[in-house]
This record gives C-alpha cells, sequence and structure tokens, in this order.
C-alpha cells in the first residue's frame, strides 16, 4: 500500500478479512438481529462473504472494480435476506466506477461509495438517515469521504481513522431511532432501544478497510450492552 | 411478446403461480418464476433474478416483475437499477398470485407493457366476495 491509496491487492485482503470479521461477530450481528428482526444477519453475512472469499480466490486479473462487482454478485447470490441486494447493489454500483483500476484514491472512494450509497437508497426505498438502517452509517461516512477528497491536507489514512470514528458513532445513534423500513418496523415502538443490525455491520464492513491496512484482521464485538446491544469493548482478531 | 418475472420468497409458491399462469396464458408470453435462496431455503436469490432479468429482456420486448413481500421487492428494484435495459422493465405494485394472473393474461392478449403494467396493479382492487 502507498500511502494515498489503496490498491487491488489491499481490497483483496480486505474482503478476505471481513470474512473473519463477520465469523467473530456473527453471534453478536444474530443478537441484534432477534432483538429486531428475524436473528440471521450475522449468518447471511458470513454466508455471504465465505462465497466472496471462493469467487476472489479464482479471480483472474483483479483490479479494483472487478473486486468490488464479483464481491457484489457474491453477496446477491447468497445473503437471501434484504442484506444481499444492498450490500450488493452498494458493491456494484461503487465498482462500476472503479474498472480496470489497480489502486484508488480518497477521491475515487468518495465518488464510489456515493454511488454505492444512492443504489442502497434507490431500491431501499429512498431511505434517508434517520430510519435505522445501514444509511445511518454510510451516509456519514459518504460525507467525510467527500469532505476529504476536496483538501489535501487531510490524508487516506486520516480519512479512514475519522470513517471509523465516525460511522462507530452512527451505528450507536441508531439505537434510540425508530425503525422505518424493513421487517424492524414492524415492531413500531418496540424497535426503539436497540443498536440496528445493518447499521452495525457497516460499520464493520467500513472499519475493517483501515484496520487491514493497518495490518490487522479486524475486531471483534468484545462485550456489549445487554440491553441495546450497544458496543462495549472492542478487540483486534 | 412480452416477459413476465414471477419473484417468491417460496420456491413452491414461485412455481404454484407459474402454474396457475400458464394455464391461463400457454402462450406468446414468456413466464419464469424464481423463489427461495440457493440452498433452498426461504428467501430470494437476488443474484439469479439479476440473470433471469438479462435473459427475458434479451428473449422479449419487455417485462412485467411481480413480487410477494420485502427481500423480492428489494431484489427486484436491485436488479432493475443494475440490468442492461431498464426502460424495459416495469416493476408491478400489485398482490402477487393475483397480479401475476391478470399480467400473464394481458400480456397472453398482447397488450402493450404499460397496459400490461396498469391492469397488473389494478388486481390489488379486485372484489372477491
Amino acid at each position: 500500500m502507498s500511502a494515498n491509496a489503496i490498491s487491488a491487492d489491499d481490497f483483496l485482503k480486505i474482503m478476505k478479512n471481513t470474512l473473519e470479521v463477520m465469523e467473530a461477530n456473527e453471534e453478536y450481528l444474530a443478537k441484534l438481529d432477534a432483538d429486531i428482526g428475524d436473528a440471521d444477519h450475522g449468518a447471511n453475512m458470513v454466508r455471504g462473504f465465505k462465497l466472496v472469499k471462493e469467487r476472489l480466490t479464482s479471480l483472474e486479473n483483479p483490479d479494483v472494480g472487478k473486486i468490488f462487482n464479483t464481491t457484489g454478485m457474491a453477496l446477491m447470490e447468497t445473503v437471501g435476506g434484504a442484506a444481499g441486494p444492498l450490500y450488493g447493489q452498494m458493491f456494484v454500483k461503487a465498482g462500476r466506477l472503479a474498472k480496470e483500476k489497480m489502486e484508488v484514491k480518497k477521491r475515487d472512494l468518495a465518488d464510489m461509495w456515493e454511488a454505492g450509497l444512492k443504489g442502497v437508497q434507490d431500491i431501499g426505498g429512498g431511505a434517508t438517515p434517520g430510519g435505522k438502517t445501514m444509511v445511518d452509517v454510510l451516509d456519514p461516512a459518504v460525507k467525510v469521504l467527500k469532505e476529504s477528497a476536496n483538501n489535501d491536507g487531510i490524508t487516506l489514512m486520516q480519512t479512514l481513522k475519522k470513517i471509523r470514528e465516525v460511522a462507530k458513532e452512527s451505528a450507536k445513534r441508531t439505537i434510540p431511532m425508530l425503525a422505518e423500513w424493513g421487517r424492524a418496523s414492524y415492531l413500531g415502538e418496540r424497535s426503539k432501544g436497540h443498536q440496528d443490525p445493518g447499521a452495525t455491520s457497516s460499520y464493520l464492513i467500513l472499519r475493517t478497510i483501515l484496520d487491514t491496512l493497518n495490518g490487522e484482521v479486524g475486531v471483534k464485538i468484545a462485550k456489549y450492552a445487554e440491553s441495546d446491544g450497544g458496543i462495549l469493548e472492542e478487540a483486534y482478531l | 411478446m412480452l416477459a413476465l418475472l414471477i419473484l417468491s420468497h417460496s420456491q413452491d409458491v414461485a412455481r404454484g403461480v407459474k402454474e396457475i399462469c400458464l394455464q391461463l396464458a400457454p402462450e406468446d408470453v414468456v413466464i419464469e418464476a424464481i423463489g427461495g435462496t440457493k440452498e433452498g431455503r426461504l428467501g430470494i436469490d437476488a443474484m439469479k433474478v439479476l440473470t433471469t432479468l438479462e435473459d427475458l429482456l434479451n428473449k422479449s420486448d419487455g417485462v412485467i416483475v411481480v413480487g410477494d413481500i420485502g427481500s423480492t421487492i428489494l431484489a427486484a428494484k436491485n436488479a432493475l437499477n443494475l440490468c442492461s435495459a431498464p426502460s424495459r422493465v416495469r416493476l408491478a405494485d400489485s398482490p402477487l398470485v393475483e397480479g401475476s394472473i391478470v399480467a400473464a393474461v394481458e400480456a397472453h392478449l398482447g397488450s402493450q407493457l404499460d397496459e400490461v403494467l396498469k391492469k397488473a396493479e389494478e388486481a390489488k382492487l379486485i372484489n372477491k366476495l
């Protein structure tokens, strides 16, 4: 990795590490989903990223666009629930802006994730921040990327650190929210007081980019509040 | 010729709805049905929805998609957003069984894409009693 770009090789590692992160947090995600959904988000994400890893291993001449496209397609194929089309859409739309690129910089990342977020919002019925979904984490992360893309004084690593903080804080902020979308919305007021599983997996995906570039695999949520699922302690894998 | 794509969480439901549609519209419309995940659980294989939609776009002048609830609708919108000819695709906001039947019959009778969509969406207003 050069200091100001993420290479195709880095992304291969990032996607593979994401599988390990999903496996380590499978039970945690299942607990969050059991509180307001159908308890399958952990297992779904693990199944999805297992196929991602398999497909990436046999990918010929991988560039960033191909890696994102392959990731999105594999998630669509195996995740089964709403997260499949949503994350699938995010990665495929983002990947279309990285065709044949062997590395991407801040500006590329900002454009890619903005397109990915727009895709998620398009198919998700126009979900906006505040509705207790993955958009609550993705939207502020895209804002950080866009701000830093226009600011030469901020490095790529500083940007990714900021995203880690903002994404974690944003996942936590879903706890008091009323779910407006998906199965959790059927619960009405009872959806309040629980951290959203999709927002949480989005946080884990985003921070694994930074963790991988730092030579780590990623984190396991080592301790969380039983009451609302809020993250209390994280440990590197 | 138009095509109809039926989407359900359940493979059995998808197959059954297709069977009814084929009885009422045995020719002049291409009908495909997808239900359940790759492993046969309840859910949807969103990738198969996208590849089948592309296939139907190649075989027809336009495709009407009808889904049941939740992730099948997301899978349909995902496919619409990523396919090569979204202008020839319509997602019908209608109940799965009734909407599919009406769409199949209308397409079989030779109606245009938007007319089929309109009739399929009116299916939610059908009084049964």
